[in-house]
C-alpha cells in the first residue's frame, strides 16, 4: 500500500511528466551516492511520485539541500524512515541546516516564529492522527487502530530543534523576553505530544533534557510563566511517573542501563530521586526472589551514594571503631553468664574466639583472679590510699591488640585483694 | 592527579579531642569516608621531658595537665604566655599550642599516608566553644585564637615536624613557641578582643598562616549542625531550621542554624546561616557515665566507667534510663535547651512554617530517650516564646541518615566532621533576624500645599 506523501514542488505533474520522472528515478538513486545534485533530485522525485525513499538518501544534509523549511515541515511524514515507529530525526535535524543555507546566520524573528509555527503544527498534526491521550504515568501504547508512534531519535531531534529555536529566540527577543513565550509554548507542546507517542525509556531522558534546556535557555520569567500556566509541570511529572513505572520493569528485568537512564530523568529533582530510589528499595525488599542480585546491588549503591553530605567516618586507629563497643558488650555479657553452666561457658568461648579473630579483642583477667595492681588496666571500685599492690578482679578488662599495638578499651574493675 | 586543597577539622575538647580530614569533592572523585582519630586531651610529660597528648589515661604518677580547655576561661586575669604551671612547667599558652599542633600534625601525617602526596593548600578549622556573652569567654576566645595562630604558624613552617618528632622535649617546644611568638608579635601584652559579642567576628575571620595554610574557627554547635543541614533529601520546603544540641563528654552546646533552598529555576544560591548559640552547659556525658556506674553498683553489678560509656551508646539494657539520677541529668539538659529556645533571636523564620527540626548529636546524644526529652523541651520553649501552635506542632526530630556503629561515630564526631566540611565557608553568621516588614515604614510627606 503506497504511503501517503505530500507532493513536493510547484503544481501537479502531468501523467507524462510523472512517467518520465519515474523512468529517471532509478538512475538518480543510483547516482545519488556519488552526486549531491543527483541525491537532491532523487529525494524530490521520490516525494513527488510518492515513492518510498531509500534509507541512504535520508540524511540531514540531503534533506536540507533538497528542500526549504516549509517543504520539510510539510513533508515530514514523507521524509520518515519507517512506518511503525516514525523516525523523523533526519528531517528535523535538517531544518537548522536548511535555515542556515537560506538565511545564513541571520535568522530574524519572523522567520523563527514562522518556522516554529509550521514545524510544531505539523508535528502536532502527525501525532494527533493517533487517538486519545494516553493515561498518566504510562508509556503510550498503541491504540486499536495501530496509531502512529515516534521513534526515540525523533523525540531527541525534536528536543534539539526546540533548544536551537529557543536559543535564537532568546537572542532575538533580548529586549522583550516575553516574546519567547509563544515560541516556547509551541515547542513544549510539540515535544510533549511526540513523547507521549514514543515507546522507549530513552525518550524520557529527552524530556529531562528539554526541562534542563528550558531552565538554562529561556528567560527566567518565561520559564516561570510556563510553570505557572501549567504547560511544563504535567510533562515533567508525567515523565517522572512514567520513569518510575518503567523503572520497576527494568529492575525486575535486570536492565541496569535502563535504570541508569531513568535515574538521570528523575535525578535532577532531589525529592523525585529519593522517591525513585525508595520505590526500588521497596521492590527489592518485597520481592527479593524476583530481583537479580546485580540489580539489588545497583539499588543499594545508588541509595548509599545519594546520601548527601554524610560521609561515613572511618577510624584511622582501628581500635577506635564504634563497632567494637558492641563486641565489648557481647564479651562482657558472655563473661557474666559464664558461671551459669557448661553451655554458657561454651558460648563464652565461641564469642571470645569471634572477638579475637574478627575484631582483635580479648578479655583480660577472670573474676576472682588476684593480680598485681596496674592502673593502666584496672579501675578500683573505691579510691584507696595508698594504692594496693595486689587486687582482685571483679570484671575483666577488654584489650584490643594487633600483635604490635595494644590498647585497653575497657578497664577491669578491681578491688584491693584481701 | 595533584591535590590542591585538603580540609582538616579539629574538635578540641575538654576530655577528648578529635581530628578529621577530607578532600573536597571537586578535587577528586568524592571520598566516601572521612578518616578520624580520637585523642585524650591531657597534655603529658614523660621521662626525658617529652610532651605529648596521650592515647590512654595518664597514670597517677605521670606528670600531666587535664582540662586545659576549661582553664582558658577559669581565670581571665592570669597570664597566658608566661607563668608556667607547676609540675609540668609549661605555660597555659604552650599547653594549648602543643595540643593544637599535635592534633594538626597527626591529622596531616595520616592525610599524607593515605594520599601519598602533599596537598598544595590546607584549610584548618578549629572548633570554637560556645563561650558567648561573658567576659571570661571573650578572654578565653582571644587566648585560644593566639594559641591557634602559634600552632598553625609552626605547622605551616614545617608540616611534617610532628611526623619526625611527635614528642618534642619541653625545652625545644618552648624555644619553638617563643620563636613563633616573636614572629607573630604575640605576647600577654597583645591586645585581644574582650568584647563579649566578639564571637561573631571570630568565626567569620579566616587567617593565613603561610605556605598555603589557612585556618578559621567554627562554633561547635553550628559545626555539629552542618551534617544535618546537608540532608536536603529530607527537606520538603525551601527552608530548613535546625536546633542542634551537641551532648559531648564535658559540655553540652546548643545552637540554631538555617538553610534556605531556593527553587532551581530561580537561579539563586542556597544560604547557610547560624545565629548566636547558647552558652556552654557543663552537664554532659561524663557526668551521665558516672551516674550509670553508681546505678549499676547499687544493683550489685560492679561496672567501670568504660563499660558505662559503652552501655550508654551501644547497650540494649535501658533499665537505668528511668533512674532518678538519670532523669535529673536529662532534665538539666532539657532546661538548658528550653531556656535557649525561648530566646532564639530569629523573629523572621522561626515563627513561620516549616517547623523546627531538632538534631541531637555528640557522643552522649545517642542515649535512648534523650532526643524525645529534648524535643519536648524545645516545644515548651517555643510555646513560651509565643511561637504559633502550628509551628510548634510541626517541630520534630531529625536524624543523620546513618545507622548502627556509623551513626554512633557520626554523632560523637559531629563537631569534627562539620569543622572539616567543605560547606563550612558558606556558613554565615547573623546576630538575629528581624520580623518581616508588613507595611512600609516610610510614608511620603504631604505636600505643603495640601
Amino acid at each position: 500500500m503506497p504511503s501517503k506523501r505530500q507532493p513536493s514542488g510547484p503544481g501537479r505533474m502531468s501523467p507524462r511528466d510523472r512517467t518520465d520522472l519515474r523512468t529517471r528515478l532509478a538512475t538518480l538513486i543510483e547516482e545519488a551516492a556519488s552526486s549531491p545534485d543527483a541525491a537532491r533530485a532523487a529525494l524530490q522525485a521520490c516525494l513527488r511520485l510518492n515513492s518510498p525513499i531509500p534509507r541512504t538518501l535520508l540524511t540531514a544534509d540531503n534533506i536540507s539541500a533538497a528542500f526549504d523549511v516549509r517543504q520539510i515541515a510539510r513533508s515530514l511524514r514523507g521524509l520518515a524512515s519507517s512506518e511503525i515507529h516514525l523516525d523523523l530525526s533526519d528531517a528535523l535535524s535538517a531544518i537548522p541546516l536548511a535555515v542556515a543555507r537560506r538565511a545564513g546566520a541571520d535568522v530574524d524573528r519572523r522567520l523563527l516564529a514562522d518556522l516554529s509555527k509550521v514545524v510544531t503544527s505539523r508535528l502536532l498534526q502527525l501525532s494527533q492522527r493517533s487517538s486519545a491521550r494516553p493515561r498518566r504515568g504510562k508509556i503510550p501504547a498503541r491504540d486499536k487502530h495501530g496509531a502512529i508512534r515516534f521513534s526515540p531519535p525523533t523525540v531527541s531531534a525534536a528536543v534539539d530543534l526546540a533548544q536551537w529555536a529557543l536559543s535564537i529566540a532568546r537572542e532575538r527577543h533580548s529586549r522583550r523576553p516575553s516574546g519567547v513565550y509563544p515560541i516556547a509554548v509551541r515547542w513544549v507542546g510539540a515535544v510533549d505530544s511526540l513523547w507521549r507517542r514514543s515507546p522507549c525509556p530513552a525518550t524520557l531522558s529527552a524530556v529531562e533534557r528539554l526541562a534542563t534546556a528550558l531552565r538554562s535557555v529561556v528567560p527566567t520569567s518565561v520559564y516561570s510563566r510556563l510553570v505557572t500556566d501549567g504547560l511544563l509541570t504535567p510533562l515533567i511529572e508525567d515523565a517522572q511517573a512514567a520513569a518510575l513505572t518503567e523503572a520497576k520493569k527494568a529492575l525486575l528485568g535486570g536492565r541496569l542501563r535502563d535504570l541508569d537512564i531513568l535515574l538521570t530523568v528523575v535525578g535532577s529533582e532531589l525529592q523525585s530521586r529519593d522517591r525513585y530510589l525508595s520505590l526500588l528499595k521497596d521492590l527489592c525488599q518485597k520481592h527479593p526472589s524476583e530481583v537479580l542480585p546485580d540489580a539489588a546491588e545497583w539499588v543499594a549503591r545508588k541509595i548509599e551514594a545519594a546520601q548527601p553530605g554524610i560521609r561515613r567516618p572511618r577510624a584511622a586507629d582501628e581500635s577506635q571503631d564504634a563497632a567494637l563497643d558492641y563486641i565489648c558488650l557481647c564479651l562482657l555479657a558472655a563473661s557474666d553468664a559464664a558461671s551459669e553452666g557448661e553451655r554458657s561457658v561454651h558460648a563464652l568461648e565461641t564469642i571470645k574466639r569471634m572477638a579475637r579473630d574478627l575484631f582483635k579483642l580479648e578479655l583480660v583477667g577472670r573474676p576472682g583472679e588476684i593480680v598485681p595492681y596496674d592502673e593502666s588496666q584496672h579501675e578500683l571500685t573505691a579510691k584507696i590510699e595508698p594504692q594496693p599492690d595486689r587486687v582482685e578482679i571483679l570484671r575483666p578488662a577488654i584489650r584490643w591488640t594487633d600483635g604490635v599495638r595494644s590498647r585497653i578499651l575497657v578497664h577491669a574493675v578491681v578491688k584491693a585483694a584481701t | 592527579m595533584e591535590v590542591t586543597t585538603a580540609l582538616v577539622g579539629v574538635d578540641w575538647g575538654t576530655h577528648s579531642s578529635k581530628w578529621t580530614w577530607t578532600i573536597p569533592a571537586a578535587e577528586l572523585r568524592p571520598v566516601s569516608e572521612v578518616p578520624f582519630r580520637i585523642v585524650r586531651s591531657e597534655v603529658c610529660v614523660e621521662a626525658g621531658d617529652r610532651i605529648f597528648l596521650s592515647e590512654t589515661a595518664p597514670g597517677r604518677g605521670s606528670v600531666f595537665v587535664a582540662d586545659v580547655k576549661g582553664k582558658l576561661i577559669k581565670n581571665p586575669d592570669a597570664p597566658f604566655w608566661t607563668g608556667a604551671q607547676k609540675r609540668i612547667r609549661l605555660t597555659l599558652g604552650e599547653l594549648v599550642a602543643v595540643s593544637l599542633w599535635s592534633l594538626l600534625g597527626e591529622a596531616y601525617s595520616d592525610l599524607r599516608r593515605n594520599l601519598g602526596k602533599d596537598p598544595e593548600n590546607i584549610d584548618l578549622r578549629f572548633s570554637l566553644p560556645n563561650w558567648v556573652d561573658t567576659f571570661e569567654g571573650a578572654v578565653g576566645r582571644g587566648c585560644y585564637e593566639q594559641a591557634a595562630q602559634v600552632a598553625c604558624h609552626m605547622f605551616a613552617n614545617d608540616r611534617v615536624a610532628w611526623s619526625r618528632e611527635p614528642r618534642p622535649t619541653r625545652e625545644k617546644w618552648q624555644r619553638d613557641v617563643n620563636a613563633a611568638l616573636r614572629a607573630l608579635n604575640i605576647s600577654d601584652e597583645s591586645e585581644i578582643d574582650t568584647d563579649p559579642q566578639g564571637f561573631r567576628s571570630m568565626i567569620q575571620r579566616s587567617h593565613a598562616a603561610g605556605e598555603g595554610v589557612t585556618f578559621r574557627f567554627v562554633a561547635e554547635s553550628s559545626a555539629a549542625g552542618l551534617a544535618g543541614l546537608r540532608q536536603a533529601g529530607a527537606v520538603e520546603s525551601m527552608l530548613l531550621k535546625i536546633l542542634v544540641v551537641d551532648v559531648g563528654a564535658g559540655s553540652t552546646d546548643v545552637g540554631y542554624v538555617l538553610r534556605s533552598i531556593p527553587p532551581v529555576e530561580s537561579g539563586a544560591n542556597e544560604v547557610l546561616c547560624q545565629l548566636p548559640p547558647a552558652n556552654t552547659c557543663q552537664v554532659a556525658g561524663v557526668e551521665l557515665s558516672r551516674r550509670i556506674v553508681e546505678i549499676y553498683r547499687s544493683r550489685g553489678k560492679n561496672i567501670g566507667r568504660d563499660e558505662a560509656e559503652v552501655i550508654k551508646t551501644a547497650g540494649e539494657d535501658t533499665e537505668w534510663l528511668t533512674h532518678p539520677a538519670v532523669t535529673e541529668w536529662t532534665g538539666a539538659i532539657a532546661a538548658h535547651v528550653r531556656a535557649y529556645v525561648v530566646n532564639i533571636p530569629d523573629r523572621r523564620f522561626l515563627p513561620e512554617m516549616p517547623g523546627l527540626r531538632v538534631l541531637v548529636t555528640g557522643g552522649s546524644g545517642v542515649v535512648p530517650g534523650l532526643r524525645e526529652i529534648v524535643l519536648a523541651a524545645v516545644a515548651e520553649g517555643l510555646r513560651q516564646g509565643r511561637t504559633p501552635g502550628g509551628v510548634v506542632d510541626a517541630t520534630n526530630l531529625m536524624t543523620l541518615a546513618l545507622e548502627g556503629p556509623a551513626a554512633t561515630e557520626a554523632n560523637r564526631l559531629a563537631v569534627a566532621l562539620g569543622a572539616g566540611s567543605e560547606d563550612l565557608p558558606r556558613l554565615s553568621y547573623s546576630e538575629g533576624l528581624d520580623p518581616r516588614m508588613r507595611r512600609p515604614t516610610v510614608r511620603a510627606p504631604r505636600s505643603w500645599t495640601g
